[in-house]
């Protein structure tokens, strides 16, 4: 499973769920984009139709999404498999779930002293039987790295809850700190900021250009552009590494860091600029004063 | 307290260290020490390799500081999601056996003799400096067996005892003791190229005097056990 597959999953998830609000869902209505508030949803739209379109679920026109037969026979199964569960099940939700939660805790609990694993195999055992019944009450949604790491998708529930993680990962999302569908940051997203940064091969200041994009940063520059992590490494730590630039030990931390605060708050391009300045400047200082005897015995 | 590594710890120095300058060239005794680190570290190269193709992260590593190996294992937390054996800390414990039989296997080779102890908990280390409880324990046990062994501290004790560990590399046997012990476990090393080379350490280092013939005999006696 690639991370494009677990991004298609998540999707067609999210547009089950919207459809579900209504309970007498008619299978051939359309469905808005703006559902998919997420800017990954919209880049991958952006990016990748195709792909999306040969995902024999849904077409995508404009945008509207169409749900399509073959589409509508997986959402179909997964509606009845929500009201068969519902029926039998629906009264004791929460109390499945603080079983589950006990379990979890236990786990928990044996890995960070004892690690029992009879037992710990016993809770895993346990809480399997209860998320299997619990993914189709409340419906969660999972980072997609996380299936890619499974290999296999969440509605496969007795294999993808196989784990420490993924019963982890359900508990964290019944109580609110599950995958976080942000589009505050949208209003930074794919924008032109400038990263003046001072070479010491050249002997001058160098001006990139840097996007903060859905899952990193994109760095423009005359002799090499490409994606970065969101912690810089990759077309700029490369950049750094051709242009005799020094940065310090907490350099990726901060990137990082300031990927995720512009993506969770609604950081204005002018304020995300000023920080990406205060970080170039940091850069451009510690590389001015890497000390002279280095470069005196050609060490850099 | 959090540390950054939880793991098994084992320290093991050399029986005899003091005056070994008087018996052998001091130079060939340092060389023969780092020859030993090495061609154990390149088996902990080999045994991360392998347990790679299973997920599994093992940070290992053999410091040597003076006479005394210090041996620290621990998994790195596997990626979120991907399927790894549970059973995670039998891997280790077994694991760390292997390279602490191949430890006293090249001591023998080397007409080197050691004593140490395993244990179980917490702890940091940079570069020689080594700070926490697995620290501590595995120090302060490290010098009570009165013959060549390396057994496991109370706190790995507690953490192995339910454990199906691999009985090649693990044997229920208490070593004999300077201090009181009711439970542990000892590191096999008995077989009959060892038997050989103890022997022939036994004879190099005549005369047996009382001082230190209880941890020859002690030895001796677990080499001739069934």
């Amino acid at each position: 499973m690639t991370r494009e597959d677990a991004r298609n999953y998540n999707i067609k998830w999210r547009i089950f769920k919207y459809y579900i609000t209504f309970l007498d869902a008619n299978f051939n209505d359309t469905i808005s984009i703006e559902i998919l508030t997420n800017h990954d949803d919209l880049q991958l739209r952006e990016k990748d139709v195709t792909s999306l379109k040969s995902s024999d679920w849904i077409t995508l026109n404009d945008k509207i999404f169409h749900l399509e037969e073959t589409g509508t026979t997986q959402f179909k199964s997964w509606w009845e498999k929500k009201i068969d569960i519902e029926a039998t099940h629906k009264s004791e939700k929460e109390k499945l779930f603080a079983e589950m939660k006990h379990n979890y805790q236990m786990m928990k609990n044996e890995f960070a002293h004892t690690q029992n694993y009879e037992k710990i195999e016993q809770y895993l055992k346990d809480a399997i039987s209860q998320a299997v019944v619990l993914h189709w009450l409340y419906l969660p949604e999972y980072e997609e790295f996380i299936m890619e790491n499974r290999g296999v998708f969440p509605d496969d529930t007795e294999k993808y809850y196989d784990h420490y993680h993924t019963i982890e990962d359900f508990v964290n999302y019944v109580e609110g700190h599950g995958k976080k569908i942000s589009k505050l940051g949208d209003v930074n997203l794919n924008k032109e900021m400038k990263f003046k940064v001072y070479s010491r091969r050249w002997g001058h200041y160098d001006t990139y250009s840097i996007y903060r994009t859905n899952d990193g940063w994109k760095i423009d520059h005359a002799t090499r552009r490409g994606k970065a992590q969101k912690n810089g490494e990759g077309s700029l730590i490369s950049n750094f590494e051709n242009d005799s630039i020094y940065y310090p030990e907490l350099f990726k931390l901060s990137m990082e860091q300031l990927w995720e605060l512009a993506d969770q708050t609604p950081m204005e391009v002018s304020e995300l600029q000023e920080y990406l300045n205060q970080i170039a400047e940091w850069v451009s200082i510690t590389t001015k004063n890497v000390p002279r005897f280095l470069s005196e015995h050609s060490i850099l | 307290m959090e540390y950054s590594r939880v793991g098994f710890v084992t320290f093991a120095d050399i029986m005899g260290w003091k005056g070994i300058w008087l018996r052998e060239e001091p130079k060939d005794v340092l060389n023969k020490m780092l020859e030993i680190t090495n061609t154990v570290s390149d088996r902990i190269a080999e045994i991360k390799k392998e347990l790679q193709t299973k997920n599994l992260d093992l940070e290992m590593d053999i410091h040597l500081i003076s006479d005394t190996f210090v041996i620290t294992s621990s998994f790195n937390e596997p990626k979120r999601g991907v399927d790894v054996p549970l059973d995670r800390l039998t891997v280790e414990f077994n694991k760390h056996g292997e390279i602490i039989q191949l430890l006293l296997k090249q001591c023998l080779d080397n007409l080197l003799l050691i004593r140490g102890a395993t244990t179980y908990g917490g702890y940091e280390f940079q570069g020689s400096t080594f700070i926490g409880p697995a620290i501590d324990e595995a120090a302060s046990w490290h010098e009570k067996a009165n013959e060549v062994a390396v057994f496991i501290t109370p706190s790995a004790y507690m953490i192995v005892e339910n454990r199906t560990v691999d009985d090649t590399i693990w044997m229920n046997r208490k070593p004999v003791m300077k201090a009181e012990l009711s439970h542990t476990m000892s590191v096999c090393w008995k077989d009959e190229e060892n038997i050989i080379k103890y022997k022939e350490i036994m004879d190099k280092n005549k005369p047996i005097t009382p001082d230190i013939a209880p941890k020859y005999m002690n030895t001796l006696g677990y080499l001739n056990e069934d």
